[in-house]
């Protein structure tokens, strides 16, 4: 085989999708001809320069930008063909628009001091601290009789203490409700604020009040999850010669998801946020690791796989669905008023049951959210 | 508590399956939930293919607005992931050609004047090239050099190089034969390389002479 023949053939050959026959052809050629050998390694340099090429941040305003576009579109109606009216009717439960409001950050650690001291990270069990919001609107549950109309119900702004008010989970996953005070990572600029600082170092795998089992997995994940499905923290000290300028170099890195938080005047300790998720945290720890050096030590992570919770979540919502429509089905044309009375108290109670489901989503997907990287940086004596 | 009418059925049904039938009903924030692990993915193929952010923005969101408004038509027979990409890389591709026009630095067209002035774009001479070329600064004329590729083949090199698929993973999901797959990644390939060794991010070692017919056989 010639040079030409040999040459066009390359590339397959480099990337494994030659045939035997040809493969064998290849490689006698390449034997015997170093000016196809060298453009071989050539190519090989190609595409590993290609491959290598850093994937990029998708910028802030991209995900909200797609949200609006897709709420626009309402139900997706196709490529192709239009599908029946009673296929394109909205079924979904609409959130509450005070619980909207009032869905309040949870996170894993409590970044707020309690107790004087005590050592670990506290991750506390409790009622989810709803921030007031605006009043809901005055609006009424009606009968779901054909065609399906969505609407609202009123909904507490205040879920009661205790387990009554939230359905309880299967048995072993505990529900995620924390109250926490925790930083808005994603401000932007220095928050300066003395009276919160980063959770000490501690073993945490022993605490009663342990909502997850604080177990570190690598590389462990359930099947069904997802990487986006996990909630984490991380936390890494380290004694630098120039706070300051670690703290830039983290902030010019992970420009968009980092930020400067606390300024413990007393230690001078910085601590930097960086917002991570699952999938790349391996990665952005292994740099910052390396950009701090020697002196870098690391506490006990905080990682929940929060798989199990939204499955929960989507599958009562699923058999609210389910049972919704067999409420409508079951109602239609009824006359009697108490009978009306009756079914019309068994819909609002459905529909409290999935605001309160959908609640749970919105504060599980911003739990993950908050997963980060927490950098506390202290000046090396000299 | 979930009563007990529905709840038979509903246990069986993975979190996927979940999701998809809920966004199938028009339920975003499902949706959402169930392309969550693509979006960086789908953004970065159309990072790639565009060579900016603005129009990869636009690339990717277009991208899952298809993959969206195709959910009646998932059926479950593949897997979602293998199904969402067919749709983001013909969307992505589909795109590209919509805009012929793209902020590309013409190679071809500088790399035939003075080689001095190839090299004063990218490198100072004097620092010689591996000094002079940051990591920055390095993948900013490789993602350039696939910019100077017509979109055919730069979509070939990235569903190979960077999303992994297989030719006929490729040839499949395009629509278009294993034999163009081929053709297509070795043209593109040895483009590259050419653009790449004029910008001296390769050595020259021996190039082949322009030619084409000349056998060379020891």
């Amino acid at each position: 085989m010639n040079c030409d023949g040999v040459r066009d053939l390359l590339s397959a050959y480099l990337d494994g999708e030659l045939s035997p026959g040809e493969l064998l052809r290849v490689e006698q050629h390449l034997r015997r001809c170093h000016l196809c050998a060298d453009e071989v390694d050539s190519l090989r340099q190609v595409v590993s320069l290609v491959a290598s090429l850093d994937e990029v941040e998708v910028p802030a305003t991209f995900h909200a930008q797609l949200h609006d576009r897709l709420v626009a579109i309402g139900p997706p109606v196709g490529v192709r063909r239009t599908p029946p009216a009673w296929q394109r009717q909205i079924r979904q439960w609409a959130l509450p628009a005070a619980a909207a409001a009032a869905v309040v950050a949870v996170g894993l650690t409590g970044l707020q001091h309690t107790d004087g001291g005590k050592a670990g990270l506290e991750i506390k069990q409790g009622p989810v601290a709803v921030e007031p919001g605006p009043k809901p609107a005055d609006q009424v549950a009606t009968i779901v009789t054909p065609p399906p109309v969505v609407t609202q119900a009123p909904v507490q702004e205040q879920p009661q203490p205790g387990s009554d008010a939230t359905p309880k989970p299967v048995a072993g996953t505990p529900n995620p409700t924390q109250s926490i005070d925790s930083p808005t990572p994603t401000g932007g600029g220095t928050k300066p604020s003395s009276d919160v600082t980063p959770a000490p170092l501690g073993a945490t795998g022993t605490n009663p009040n342990a909502a997850y089992t604080v177990s570190f997995k690598q590389g462990v994940t359930p099947a069904e999850s997802q990487p986006t499905m996990v909630a984490f923290t991380y936390t890494l000290e380290a004694k630098v010669a120039d706070p300051a300028a670690m703290a830039d170099l983290l902030m010019k890195k992970y420009a968009g998801r980092a930020e400067v938080t606390s300024v413990t005047t007393g230690k001078a300790v910085l601590g930097v946020v960086i917002l991570a998720d699952a999938a790349t945290a391996s990665l952005d720890l292994a740099y910052i690791k390396s950009a701090l050096g020697q002196t870098v030590a690391e506490g006990e992570p905080v990682r929940a796989d929060l798989a199990a919770q939204f499955r929960q979540a989507y599958q009562r919502l699923d058999s609210l669905d389910a049972e919704r429509d067999r409420l409508s089905k079951a109602t239609a044309g009824i006359t009697d008023p108490d009978q009306t009375e009756l079914a019309k108290a068994e819909f609002a109670a459905m529909e409290a049951q999935a605001a309160q489901a959908k609640l749970e989503l919105a504060n599980l997907e911003k739990t993950v959210a908050k997963s980060t990287i927490l950098v506390n940086l202290s000046k090396q004596a000299q | 508590m979930p009563r007990d009418g529905g709840g038979v059925n509903q246990v069986s049904k993975s979190l996927d399956e979940l999701l998809v039938e809920r966004a199938k009903r028009g339920d975003v924030e499902a949706f959402e939930r169930l392309i969550s692990q693509y979006e960086k993915k789908v953004y970065n193929v159309a990072y790639r293919l565009t060579g900016n952010h603005e129009d990869a923005g636009d690339v990717a969101q277009e991208a899952f607005l298809r993959v969206y408004n195709s959910l009646p038509e998932f059926r479950g027979d593949s897997s979602f992931a293998t199904w969402l990409f067919r749709i983001v890389n013909n969307a992505c591709l589909d795109e590209l050609r919509k805009r012929k026009r793209q902020r590309v630095t013409s190679l071809d067209e500088s790399v035939e004047v003075d080689d001095g002035e190839v090299v004063r774009q990218f490198a100072d001479p004097s620092d010689g090239p591996e000094q002079a070329l940051d990591r920055v600064e390095l993948q900013r004329s490789v993602q350039e050099s696939i910019m100077a590729l017509d979109e055919e083949y730069r979509v070939v090199m990235v569903m190979r190089h960077m999303q992994g698929y297989s030719y006929n993973e490729i040839a499949d999901t395009l629509g278009i034969n294993i034999g163009t797959v081929k053709s297509r990644l070795n043209r593109a390939k040895h483009a590259l390389k050419e653009m790449l060794v004029k910008l001296e991010l390769l050595p020259p070692k021996v190039v082949y002479s322009g030619r084409r017919g000349r056998t060379h056989e020891l």
